[in-house]
């Protein structure tokens, strides 16, 4: 009987795909608070900002195949339209940046997603026997603020980083503003880069929202 | 002394771990004797740089000698553990699996044998660390290549003092005390301005027009500070074990002490900017007459003079 069927299915705690309050469609994804969804969600991410971040490894590669300059020069007069020198100038520029992004999106985009979010959401429930992480809705947001902090991190590539010209930032995954021309200030690629990883450690938010660090008041002076 | 004995003995085990490792040297030696100097990254190399300094000898003994074989073990140790749970724990061979999800001597096991690890490691780091960052007086002792040991080198008290200063993107130096400076620039290549250009036999973006001149046998105090409207980069050769950062507005302190005359090559190691990968540093090492004969045609601060009769000399 289907009553019979039913009691057993809630006897083993399956019956929840049936339930009502069960979202389907992209409520599911968007709204999930199941760990393997949330883990599967991670991993998909990674994949994602691991094609970006691969990327650019691959021109980098490309870059240092031979010795000598023979990519970024060219690209820098595509992106920027400058010649000659200047070329050659924002072209190592640029490099940097590719370094810089390219460091970041793997570290904070591709492993720390794909083994504690995707792995640890996914394995470490089932493994010690609980039914799903102690806050789920704390799981969803964490995942859903990395989409929008990988977008800001993307973003900087493109905002006016070191000297005229000159876009993105190129002073390493560590992003304090050591790679400066003299006479700028910290430009908007840097505060960018480092709002990307806010998301990340919550704390770095701090010295943006109240007074800037003393090695940022040092560069502004 | 027990522990003495105990430190002698250990000095002993790293030493004949060195002495295991002859493949890599021999590698070494055959390109030195293709052209090449010490002092610089050698094609193929994928050892340490020759050393020429206490601190080097000791940083390269405790890579050969502890960090290696440690490293080694333990991967060989987790590999035999992975293969041993693949053959004997698969569903195949152990379809019921044990129950227990508790065993303390397991835990006790693996909670101490890393801490008995990582203080074996912490014995020598601490004593090489502790000679990275104490100014020779003369008197106290330096590990040199016996890590284990309490300090069997002698390095003299400091005798000449260099200023080092970070530019975007070249090195600057200063002999603090005779008030002489000079400015260094790498080599180009393709170079069209003759003094620039790259001469046979130097090494590619590491050879620059005018390199920093020290005696051999003498500790030389380095200060290291970059321009005060500048950026931070750092001061760095591995053939002497020193590498430390320059950052606008403070300066800090290092020291080497090279046994072997030559020319030994740093690079900038802290991202500066667009030019980082070519402010390269050059350290000449004289005899100690050619030193003096250096600096004193250099007194008028005229450098090429003075590079000039150090070339005659050599």
């Amino acid at each position: 009987m289907a009553d019979t069927a039913h009691l057993e299915a809630h006897a083993t705690g399956h019956d929840h795909a049936h339930d009502a309050h069960q979202p389907t469609g992209w409520r599911r994804w968007v709204y999930s608070t199941n760990h393997k969804d949330i883990g599967v969600m991670y991993l998909i991410f990674s994949i994602v900002a691991g094609i970006v971040g691969g990327l650019l490894s691959g021109v980098m590669r490309l870059e240092l195949q031979e010795p000598g300059i023979q990519i970024f020069h060219g690209l820098a007069a595509m992106t920027y339209g400058v010649e000659g020198d200047a070329a050659l100038d924002a072209g190592k520029h640029m490099y940097n940046v590719f370094t810089t992004a390219h460091a970041l999106i793997m570290v904070f985009f591709v492993v720390m997603p794909a083994t504690f979010g995707g792995f640890g959401n996914y394995f470490a429930p089932l493994m010690i026997g609980a039914p799903d992480t102690a806050f789920p809705r704390i799981n969803n947001i964490a995942f859903w603020l990395l989409p929008p902090s990988f977008i800001l991190l993307l973003m900087s590539l493109f905002f006016e980083g070191a000297g005229a010209g000159a876009l993105g930032f190129g002073g390493g995954w560590t992003i304090y503003p050591r790679s400066r021309p003299p006479a700028i200030q910290v430009r908007r690629s840097i505060s960018l880069s480092r709002r990307c990883t806010s998301r990340v450690f919550p704390r770095s938010l701090a010295p943006l929202t109240s007074s800037p660090p003393s090695s940022i008041c040092a560069l502004r002076a | 002394m027990v522990t003495g004995q105990f430190f002698k003995g250990m000095g002993a085990v790293s030493a004949a771990a060195m002495a295991l490792m002859p493949a890599l040297a021999v590698a070494q030696q055959a390109s030195e004797e293709a052209g090449y100097t010490a002092g610089h990254p050698l094609p193929g190399q994928f050892h340490l740089q020759r050393s020429v300094t206490p601190i080097m000898d000791s940083i390269t003994a405790f890579h050969d000698g502890i960090l290696m074989w440690t490293i080694s073990l333990i991967v060989l140790f987790v590999l035999a553990l992975l293969i041993v749970i693949v053959v004997r724990f698969n569903a195949k061979t152990n379809p019921t699996p044990a129950r227990f999800t508790h065993n303390t001597l397991v835990e006790v096991v693996w909670t101490v044998l890393p801490i008995v690890v990582l203080i074996i490691i912490a014995i020598p780091s601490f004593g090489v660390l502790s000679d990275q960052l104490t100014t020779p007086d003369g008197e106290r002792k330096y590990l040199g290549s016996n890590i284990f040991s309490f300090g069997e080198v002698d390095v003299p008290a400091p005798e000449l003092t260099i200023k080092a200063t970070g530019q975007q993107w070249y090195w600057d130096y200063e002999y603090v005390d005779q008030g002489l400076a000079l400015t260094s620039l790498m080599l180009q290549e393709d170079g069209d301005d003759g003094r620039l250009a790259l001469k046979p036999n130097q090494p590619r973006l590491l050879a620059v027009d005018n390199e920093l001149v020290v005696p051999v046998d003498t500790t030389v105090r380095m200060q290291i500070t970059a321009d005060p409207t500048g950026v931070i980069h750092a001061f760095a050769v591995p053939s002497f074990g020193i590498k430390i950062d320059a950052v606008p507005g403070r300066l800090n302190e290092t020291r080497f002490n090279a046994r072997e005359t030559g020319v030994y090559y740093g690079q900038c190691s802290e991202l500066c900017g667009k030019d980082h990968a070519f402010m390269p540093i050059a350290v000449r090492v004289v005899t100690k007459e050619e030193f003096a004969a250096f600096i004193a045609a250099f007194e008028g601060g005229d450098y090429a003079a003075a590079n000039a009769t150090l070339a005659a000399l050599q």
